[in-house]
């Protein structure tokens, strides 16, 4: 397993790409189809002409809007607090090196040391509410403080110093996006949050993003535009069940750690121990490697090598 | 699709997606307890059924898919109403 702070990630990416092509400050504002090309509009007057278009563009995606004509984001009625704090302000911790969880009724917290030293500790709540997200729009609504606090009152020292220990502004809506029978219109195709946007339970949003990327590439290598809606059909049968699966699983196991106290709470401890067997079949994947498998079954790979005689 | 044909082309996909054996497949079967299709599987099945039958198959509905005869019903009724 690696590790990598986000923003050290995205300087990789871009780096590989030795800032070719790359246009920042372009929102996308709308798609027009031209049949084999798409038309994008951007927010700053600008146009382009593509004969792809990969809609990585997260929960709120403008490029899902233009393959399904719906709204597929569900607030999924919980969300979260997060912060850092020095790792020396919390006395009642047991280890602040370990990454850990803490559950109880609606909600929890988990946290794990960040830092060249783990000299901070930064830590993600859960918690169950609003029941009603307050915004067509955005995903931040402002909070009032000692809000925060509220969903753990009572809990042990170590969560509470740590909730308190940050002034909250805002609290983080959780959306999903609900299963796409499709992920692509044209020449438009989705991938990520855009497609499958899930609950943060299993850590597993830009993971399944990266695998999209992995079995897209490995599809599209040697691809001609003309073979796109085989391409699209085989990463859609490759992607879609499998993401589906870790929303529904991170969604299940949202409701788990947020058990009131009392009789649940046993089953609840024996289904938590056996979660490392229980997800194995997350961890376990290998996105390149069920490509091959696919291809084969699919014959695309035979059709490639016929088109290459002709 | 006619009646017979739905419930045919969905044993097929127990068959294919959750290795059920087809010839063993009654209509009062319970997909989890009696066939062993766990939850994780029966989506394999929803999205190999919605690919299938051309529907949409909401994971709050999927929910309630206790036996055969619940899922043929569903996949009955989306498929006219689609």
């Amino acid at each position: 397993m690696l590790r990598f702070i986000r923003a050290d990630l995205q300087r990789i990416l871009s780096d590989a790409l030795g800032g070719v092509g790359l246009h920042l400050g372009h929102r996308l504002t709308n798609l027009v189809d031209h049949g084999d090309t798409i038309g994008l509009e951007f927010a700053n007057g600008r146009f382009a002409q593509a004969d792809l278009v990969i809609g990585a563009d997260g929960v709120r995606s403008v490029v899902r809007r233009f393959v399904t004509g719906g709204e597929d984001a569900v607030y999924s009625g919980t969300s979260a607090f997060r912060g850092i704090v020095p790792a020396d302000q919390l006395p009642s911790l047991p280890n602040s090196q370990a990454l850990q969880f803490w559950m109880g009724p609606n909600a929890h917290l988990l946290h794990y040391a960040i830092g060249g030293r783990g000299e901070a500790v930064n830590f993600f709540a859960a918690v169950e509410g609003p029941a009603v997200w307050p915004h067509a729009d955005k995903w931040l609504t402002e909070v009032e403080p000692g809000e925060a606090l509220t969903a753990f009152k009572g809990w042990h020292p170590a969560v509470t110093e740590m909730v308190s220990a940050v002034e909250h502004k805002v609290r983080w809506g959780l959306f999903s996006v609900r299963p796409l029978v499709t992920w692509h219109r044209g020449r438009a195709l989705l991938l990520g949050d855009a497609a499958h946007a899930m609950l943060p339970h299993h850590g597993q949003g830009a993971n399944t993003t990266i695998e999209d990327a992995v079995t897209l590439t490995e599809l599209l290598v040697g691809a001609s535009p003309s073979e796109f809606e085989a391409v699209a059909g085989r990463y859609e049968a490759l992607r879609r069940a499998r993401t589906r699966k870790i929303q529904r699983s991170s969604r299940v196991t949202n409701d788990l750690l947020h058990l009131p106290d009392g009789p649940t709470l046993a089953e609840r401890d024996r289904r938590v121990s056996r979660f490392p067997e229980d997800f194995g079949w997350i961890h376990q994947f290998d996105a390149l490697r069920s490509v091959s498998k696919a291809d084969q079954v699919a014959g695309l790979a035979e059709f490639r090598s016929w088109t290459e005689k002709v | 699709m006619h009646q017979d044909d739905i419930k045919t082309a969905f044993v097929e996909i127990l068959e294919q997606v959750a290795s059920v054996n087809r010839t063993a497949v009654t209509e009062d079967h319970r997909l989890r307890e009696d066939l062993g299709i766990d939850s994780l599987s029966l989506i394999d099945v929803a999205v190999a059924a919605e690919d299938t039958f051309g529907i949409r198959i909401p994971d709050e509905d999927l929910e309630g898919f206790q036996t055969v005869s619940d899922a043929l019903g569903y996949i009955r009724h989306a498929s006219v109403t689609a």
